[in-house]
């Protein structure tokens, strides 16, 4: 039997069509960041474990290698970690904040599916140098507009506010296990279970507040709701910062594109304040999400708060579903002299046609054939000396 | 938003119990009957489509979102590892996860009547569950040959096929009458309400609503 060259699980190839679509999807996000001052840059696909392993994500979900010196090696799972890292080791000096805006691959060892594969692709940015409340509205209202030039149409963005939910998480159960457990449940939203555990371990009348909390989920009008669960400073300090946020999201006219919703903690373990993901119908896994992670940085030895979120470019592609769009091609040349072909070549691409020299067509016919199968609109036929169309 | 619900019930005897107990919740089930031939119930006016599945098959339509909610035993639930939101406990459908073994081996290992599982580390467990089965004996340490039936496992263990078996409990008379005792039991399971993770967020309120029903009457019963 022949050998089928068969890719790893969760890879892609990415064809004609379809690979024009996707870059032309992250330039319209790169160009709508530019528009916010946000600058690009990359770090490599390839970083020292010990740099990834401060996202806090569990260890058997990173791919790993090891160099010749037996250190170990990963495929970076997400870019906000290895971003931080370069800001702390080689952007420190410079004057804060910093806008900045990435593209590239991230992979992840999970269980295939739709909209969850190996290796995807995201884009998104980070503001770093800022613990005021506009740099969360800037990072969310960039994250709807992103989401809407995608041409997404039904879509929302659920905000969570990790010293809100966490914070209570904390102050209730306080042994770090059961908070880690609870936390599991939270964001898998096995209530369930998460009432189990509470009413195991935490005081009963603050496991049913908590649980009330969760399950909340609605516009602004919730946070009214939920104000009075604690005299915490943390949490009423949040609390104030969400109906500031909420009400300039409603000046700007974007109410109707979030809600609010505790349970919402997402599975990186470095978010310290405001958190969202954005749902789009046909999906079943977040098209983006981000938050406010100040603890990260000083990880790598500089302390600055920041901000910022991410986009799985596969996961919108899938919900926005628009058909392939395959590339036009304007002349087509054919003929026999090469020096003729290439400078007729040359002219026209200067005129901003895009040009594709013949290699097989034998006739007329083959090559009417061809330009019908490629989609070329011109044929231009190179004759002995004297050019014609 | 899209305020339609297509809600996935199981056929068989829970099904008839969910039904009973939609029909509490103000759900429309004139006419459902969860046995038969007709596998969509269509309630246009209310906006709600019930689908009827096989149970094992209620997380599948959830978790690929054809399903906005279903309803499915924590048993079938546990062993599909579907990556669906667990709303509410219905209460109802009890049954357990349990590991029996033939009289004669507990009877000859027990100390203080106690069965020292744990020793039994890498021997052979018969189960339909192989989800469960492996997850629990991993939480144990134990590694286990596990072998995969389909329906009268209890034989397995009788007949020496396995050591042990890993099955659902109600009653425990299947066990009593093939000469098996439980002798540990992994968890129990009811009933459970479960959600599509984007239903969840894009149709929040309809499901928001049935499910505040649902606990307001779970509440009143006391369960």
């Amino acid at each position: 039997m022949k050998k089928k060259w068969n890719i790893p699980p969760g890879m892609k190839d990415v064809l004609p069509g379809e690979a024009r679509k996707r870059r032309r999807l992250v330039n319209e996000l790169m160009d709508t960041f530019a528009s916010y001052g946000y600058e690009e840059v990359g770090t490599s696909s390839l970083e020292f474990y010990d740099v990834v392993e401060r996202d806090g994500m569990d260890a058997a979900e990173v791919f790993k290698l090891i160099d010749r010196e037996g250190q170990i090696l990963a495929l970076r799972p997400d870019v906000t970690t290895p971003i931080a890292r370069m800001v702390a080791s080689r952007l420190r000096d410079r004057r804060l904040p910093f806008r900045l805006s990435y593209t590239g691959s991230t992979f992840r060892y999970e269980t295939v599916q739709v909209g969850r594969q190996r290796e995807f692709t995201q884009v998104g940015v980070e503001l770093i140098g800022s613990d005021d409340l506009m740099a969360d509205l800037e990072v969310l209202l960039l994250a709807i507009e992103s989401v809407e030039r995608t041409g997404i149409k039904e879509f929302k963005i659920g905000i969570g506010e990790i010293n809100i939910t966490q914070g209570f998480l904390n102050e209730m159960l306080v042994d770090e296990e059961l908070v880690e457990e609870a936390r599991e449940l939270v964001i898998s939203k096995n209530f369930v279970g998460l009432e189990a555990l509470l009413l195991e371990h935490a005081d009963a009348e603050k496991a049913q507040i908590f649980l009330k909390l969760v399950r909340k989920n609605g516009g602004a009008e919730i946070l009214e709701e939920i104000e009075g669960y604690s005299e915490g400073i943390e949490y009423q300090a949040a609390m104030a910062g969400l109906k500031e946020l909420a009400k300039v999201v409603r000046e700007y006219g974007y109410e109707d594109r979030i809600f609010f919703d505790f349970s919402i903690l997402r599975s990186f373990s470095y978010y310290t304040g405001i958190v969202f993901e954005g749902y789009a119908e046909g999906i079943g896994h977040p098209i983006c999400g981000g938050g406010r992670y100040d603890g990260l940085l000083g990880m790598f030895g500089f302390e600055a708060p920041a901000v910022g979120f991410a986009m799985g470019v596969e996961r919108v592609m899938i919900a926005r579903n628009v058909k392939d769009d395959p590339e036009k091609k304007d002349v087509l040349i054919l003929g026999d002299d090469y020096t003729q072909i290439v400078k007729k070549a040359r002219e026209l691409r200067a005129e901003g046609k895009r040009v594709e020299i013949d290699l097989t067509s034998a006739d007329l016919a083959e090559a009417a054939a061809y330009m019908e199968e490629k989609g070329i609109e011109r044929l231009f036929v190179m004759e002995n000396d004297n050019d014609g169309e | 938003m899209e305020n339609r619900l297509t809600i996935a019930l199981p056929k068989g005897r829970l099904g008839n119990e969910v039904l009973e107990f939609m029909k509490q919740a103000d759900l429309p089930t004139d006419g459902v009957d969860p046995n038969a031939r007709t596998l969509m119930f269509d309630f246009a006016e209310e906006g709600v489509t019930y689908l009827i599945c096989k149970p094992t098959d209620v997380p599948t339509f959830v978790e690929y979102g054809v399903a906005d909610i279903g309803v499915v035993g924590k048993d079938t639930l546990e062993e599909s590892g579907a990556d669906v939101f667990e709303l509410a406990d219905l209460g109802f459908g009890f049954c357990r996860f349990a590991v029996a073994v033939t009289e004669e081996l507990r009877d000859k290992h027990s100390v203080d009547g106690k069965f020292p599982l744990t020793d039994f580390t890498q021997h052979r467990v018969a189960t339909k569950f192989t989800h469960v089965a492996d997850r629990y004996f991993r939480s144990l340490g134990m590694q286990m040959e596990i072998i995969k039936l389909h329906g009268n496992v209890e034989l397995a263990a009788r007949i020496g096929l396995s050591d042990m078996i890993v099955d659902i409990v109600s009653t425990g008379t299947t066990l009593r009458e093939n000469g098996l005792v439980e002798v540990a039991q992994i968890f129990p399971a009811t009933a459970r309400l479960i959600a599509n993770r984007v239903s969840y967020r894009m149709k929040n309120e309809s499901i928001v609503t049935v499910v505040d029903r649902m606990r307001e009457i779970l509440a009143e019963s006391g369960k």
